[in-house]
């Protein structure tokens, strides 16, 4: 539909100096204004400055995400992903008849949708009427056209006979005359009924005729009953008639050509007892009985009385031909078309159709993406189409390009109705399962809008991941772990950033928060969130930073708790390793102090060696960089400044560290070779 | 069984439902509230108890907007209850019913903004424990709240309870809480100390698993079960010690809520992100342990989860419904029913759950 729609946006400044948009992910569009600006344009200040630009955000109106309407798109969702399932086990053997159960679901699905529909309009309050009564007409004509899809394609019939299946179809939706013969049977004539007869009531042999159209010969036959004069032999006659009419039934045990036969029969006694003339007393019942035996100028009389062409085909048949095939309908509807003024009259509905009966599947689903409901009814009818085989079949005698274009058909429309829901604030989980069954194009897609996906809470955001991982898409998960932890950060939760960059294994992210938490320890003195840094566990592998500050956290443990032995040796071989950044050596080497200068002798020789060596690796560099403990380069400006005090300070530091070393080391020694001494004596003794 | 189901679309995805809890007589009106909207709405809804007549649905008797995702409702009475969203807020509303099928949801209470970021704004509240009037919130930022419903004012906010967020709690005692965070830490909190350090920490699994949810038993406080984000369910018995007693890998994903039987706590019900809802029964467990078929392996007095090897082996588990392609977020049990809530946008009942 070519239809094209102008939106104003009121926005002063558009008005003035043009406006341009911009595509969001996912049917929005943001506009503002703007003016195009050129090599020759000046560099200055629009006319329109100082002034309050806005920017707009457009998005299409989607009426399935109407609130009553949601509810089908999620119901439907499960009818479809049991479909797939349900395809996917089937392994090659004939689903048919399964696949016509889930036609049956989806049409039990949209007439729930209906009846909510129907009854929200109905209330007088509701705001939403109108658009009610709109999603009503259109859903009805969903399933109106759903259900002769189903009778033609996704139902097998044997023998090919879709008369019954047909008019089943046309009486579950024309429900006129039932109506009114119900209204007449239990009507409150109560006893001037049997005193006059029912044929006073205005509509009284319209409904009969109605009824014989549609073939409902017992109810017919019940209304004729109640006609005064129905004892009568023309009206026994009649009632003869219809009583013995066969009806072709699948099941019935009979052969197509026997039916034939019998049927043939049957209007053969008709006609002749029309030709006698045992109904001439009685022209309503002739006129009835002309229809019975297929009279084209009776039928030509009721045209207007049957309402469309498709319910004048359908009766037309039911008394000429009652086995049509399905193949011939095509000839029928245009010759029934015809007598309704040609196809030009026909609405679009119609021309859906008539493409139906013509077995044109690409016509209809290329008709049926017109309808407005934004997609539901092409996607969820061509997949069930192409699972039926139907789109395939096709193929064959298509040109090979509209051959693989059929393919994608199917693809396409669920790709265009699963971004459709992707764009939805809510209804994002249910996109992605129309996604997931398009090969093709699907993942990349899920990929593309996954990202697009606002992530809110943590909640949200782990539902997400959970999508993600569930597909293997990893590096998505790794960004949605690397945005959710970013935001910790700029929220000063370094903890909670953390554990997201420890979720995905950021190696890069954690390493950059554990320089911030060492930053922070040398400003404060202490650090932050120590419970989740003296319970990393094996987690600090992921970082060569990360290890060391949750080894370093350990150290401090181990210190408070008065381990001092195993505190000295972790902290000796966090230098000795190198694990520890340089710039952070000259805190270690401070903390080592107590423990040098304790009573009791904590660290050894070699560890003091160690820490001799670490010390003149340190200060050897020390000479061209500065050692002053800093860790991020933000600092360095302030310790420029105040840098002769710091010098000064840390040379203080320094000649302590040496003293101490040296120290520690003389005492050592010392004790060690007094070890050494009484080792070997023992020795001797025992040798 | 699938006959037993009853299911309703909502039109909203449900993130929490609970039975409205009464005295002496089987409930009849459950709570939902959803998520993801953007107005998000309290439903309270009527489903009558029915012998045979399997064709009655449940039914809307009333709706309230509410800002923001709703991640808990507490019942603290027959017709009062909190409720938690990610606006940060808290609220105590009432149901204010005078016709059977008409009721009316009023707020009578609400701490807004109780969990809040440093740098400014508000943060998500992620769950709440009641203990008769007392109210305990834990939220994104790691801060644990402590309220009641007589007055407006907080009793209690620690500051930096955890410096991750905080995803789950209950209460163990009327002045000990347990919270679980995002990377499993689970912690006790004494609330009668002064002190903000919890009373003990531990964590849910070697592996960074998040704490998803976590419950006592009914009977015996001591023993505290809670379901990880990768399915699994971990036992403690904290008399003892802090390790976990028992570990089972439980479901394919996310435990999302689980809950023992109010008043038959031999039966357990998780369900899950993954699309599961399940009953557990150890009731032929403790059958036979107390007609003593296994006399010297099993002590008499023992809670069965607690004896991992046997439990282990013994558990009978059994499906509700089959697997849903959509998380079920949560789940409530009243005498033998069971309703739950999922992203499908639906509510599904289970009458005559065999106990």
């Amino acid at each position: 539909m070519n239809k094209e729609r102008t939106f104003v946006i009121p926005d002063e400044i558009c008005q003035r100096a043009g406006m341009s948009a911009v595509w969001f992910p996912s049917n929005k569009l943001g506009a503002h204004a703007y003016r195009h600006v050129t090599a020759h344009s000046q560099d200055k200040a629009s006319e329109f400055a100082p002034c309050k630009t806005l920017v707009h955000h457009i998005r299409f109106d989607v009426m399935l995400f109407h609130p009553i309407t949601r509810q089908l798109i999620n119901e439907s969702s499960g009818t479809f992903l049991a479909g797939q399932k349900l395809v996917a086990n089937s392994g090659g053997t004939d689903i048919r008849g399964e696949l016509l159960k889930v036609s049956r679901q989806y049409r039990a699905i949209v007439r729930a949708c209906l009846e909510n529909l129907q009854s929200e309009a109905s209330k007088n309050d509701s705001s939403s009427k109108e658009i009610c009564l709109e999603l009503a007409v259109i859903f009805y004509n969903i399933e109106f056209m759903w259900n002769l899809c189903e009778v033609l394609y996704v139902d097998v019939i044997p023998g090919d006979a879709v008369l019954p299946q047909l008019m089943d179809w046309i009486r579950l939706h024309s429900v006129h005359y039932e109506r009114q013969a119900q209204a007449i049977l239990n009507g409150e004539y109560g006893s001037s009924v049997l005193d006059n007869g029912a044929e006073n009531e205005p509509d009284y042999w319209n409904t009969v005729i109605g009824l014989v159209l549609q073939g409902r010969l017992d109810g017919a036959r019940a209304l004729l009953k109640l006609h005064s004069a129905s004892l009568s032999e023309p009206f026994k006659s009649v009632d003869y008639i219809m009583r013995t009419m066969p009806f072709y039934n699948v099941f019935g045990g009979i052969s197509l050509t026997e039916f034939n036969m019998r049927w043939k029969g049957w209007q053969n006694e008709a006609a002749c007892k029309l030709q006698a003339g045992t109904f001439a007393s009685r022209k309503e019942l002739e006129f009835i009985m002309k229809l019975m035996v297929g009279n084209a100028e009776a039928f030509l009389e009721v045209k207007d009385q049957c309402g469309t062409w498709y319910q004048f085909m359908a009766s037309w048949l039911l008394y000429t031909e009652p086995t049509v095939k399905s193949f011939d309908l095509s000839y029928h509807a245009h010759q029934c078309i015809a007598k309704f003024g040609g196809i030009s009259r026909l609405k679009h509905s119609d021309l859906i159709l008539v493409a139906l009966m013509e077995s044109d599947l690409h016509q209809v689903i290329r008709l049926i993406e017109q309808t407005s409901e934004n997609g539901w009814f092409a996607a969820h009818l061509t997949d069930l189409l192409h699972h039926c085989g139907c789109l395939k079949i096709l193929d064959n005698h298509q040109s090979s390009q509209t051959a693989s274009s059929a393919m994608d058909l199917r693809e396409q429309l669920l790709l265009d109705y699963g971004t459709l829901l992707m764009s939805h604030r809510s209804l994002w989980q249910v996109g992605i399962n129309y996604l997931d069954y398009c090969s093709a194009e699907g993942r990349a897609r899920i990929e593309a809008l996954l990202l697009t996906l606002p992530l809110g809470s943590e909640t949200r955001a782990l539902k997400i991941i959970q999508v993600a991982r569930e597909r293997d898409l990893h590096h998505i998960v790794a960004s949605i772990c690397k945005i959710m932890g970013m935001r910790s950060y700029q929220q000063h939760r370094l903890g909670n950033a953390l554990t997201w960059a420890l979720r995905s294994q950021d190696a890069g992210f954690a390493t950059y928060l554990a320089n911030k938490f060492l930053e922070l320890y040398n400003q404060e003195g202490k650090f932050h969130s120590l419970d989740l840094l003296d319970n990393l566990g094996s987690c600090m592998l992921v970082s060569d930073r990360l290890t060391f500050l949750g080894k370093y956290c350990e150290f401090h443990q181990l210190y408070q708790a008065g381990e001092f032995r195993d505190a000295a040796v972790l902290l000796v071989s966090l230098l000795a390793s190198r694990l520890a950044p340089k710039s952070f050596w000259m805190t270690l080497l401070t903390d080592a102090l107590p423990l040098l200068e304790s009573n009791d002798i904590v660290l050894t020789s070699e560890d003091t060696y160690e820490l001799l060596n670490a010390m003149e690796e340190l200060l050897g560099e020390g000479q061209n960089s500065d050692i002053g403990g800093t860790l991020g380069s933000d600092k360095l400006t302030t310790i420029q400044d105040q840098s002769l005090d710091a010098n000064s300070l840390v040379e203080e530091k320094v000649k302590l560290i040496r003293l101490a070393l040296a120290r520690n080391l003389a005492r050592s020694l010392n004790h060690e070779g007094c070890l050494m001494d009484s080792a070997q004596m023992n020795l001797c003794l025992r040798s | 069984m699938e006959d037993k189901v009853h299911g309703v679309f909502v039109g909203e995805k449900v993130s929490k439902v609970r039975w409205k809890p009464e005295d002496l007589v089987e409930s009849d009106i459950f709570l939902t509230g959803s998520w993801d909207n953007e107005t998000n709405h309290l439903v309270l809804w009527l489903y009558p108890p029915n012998e045979d007549d399997a064709d009655i649905y449940p039914c809307t008797i009333g709706t309230h907007p509410y800002d923001g995702d709703i991640t808990e409702l507490k019942f603290i009475n027959s017709n009062m209850f909190v409720v938690s969203s990610t606006v940060g807020s808290v609220k105590l509303l009432k149901i204010d019913g005078k016709e059977p099928c008409l009721a009316a949801l009023k707020e009578v209470m609400s701490w807004d903004d109780i969990h809040f970021l440093s740098v400014g704004g508000h943060i998500p509240c992620t769950g709440l424990a009641v203990f008769e009037e007392d109210i305990v919130s834990v939220g994104e930022d790691g801060c644990l709240c402590l309220l009641t419903a007589r007055q407006k004012m907080p009793v209690r906010r620690i500051e930096g309870a955890d410096s991750c967020s905080l995803r789950c709690v209950c209460f163990l005692k009327h002045n000990e809480v347990l919270t679980g965070n995002l990377r499993g830490q689970m912690k006790v909190w004494d609330l009668k100390n002064a002190v903000n350090k919890p009373a003990s920490t531990f964590m849910l699994s070697g592996e960074q698993t998040g704490a998803s949810c976590v419950t006592h038993h009914p009977t015996q406080r001591h023993m505290v079960l809670a379901g990880g984000e990768d399915g699994s369910l971990t036992v403690w018995d904290l008399r003892h010690h802090t390790f976990p007693v028992t570990l089972l890998s439980a479901h394919s994903d996310a435990v999302s809520e689980l809950q023992f039987h109010p008043d038959r706590p031999e039966h357990l019900f998780t369900c899950s992100t993954s699309g599961e809802i399940w009953h557990w029964n150890t009731s032929s467990m403790s059958r036979s342990a107390h007609l003593g078929t296994m006399p010297s392996e099993f002590p008499r007095d023992e809670n069965l989860w607690l004896n991992s090897d046997v439990a282990k082996h013994r558990l009978e588990v059994f499906t509700l419904m089959p697997q849903l392609h959509k998380p079920i977020n949560s789940l409530d049990v009243s005498k033998n029913r069971v309703v739950c809530g999922c992203d499908n946008e639906a509510v599904y009942v289970f009458k005559n759950v065999v106990l």
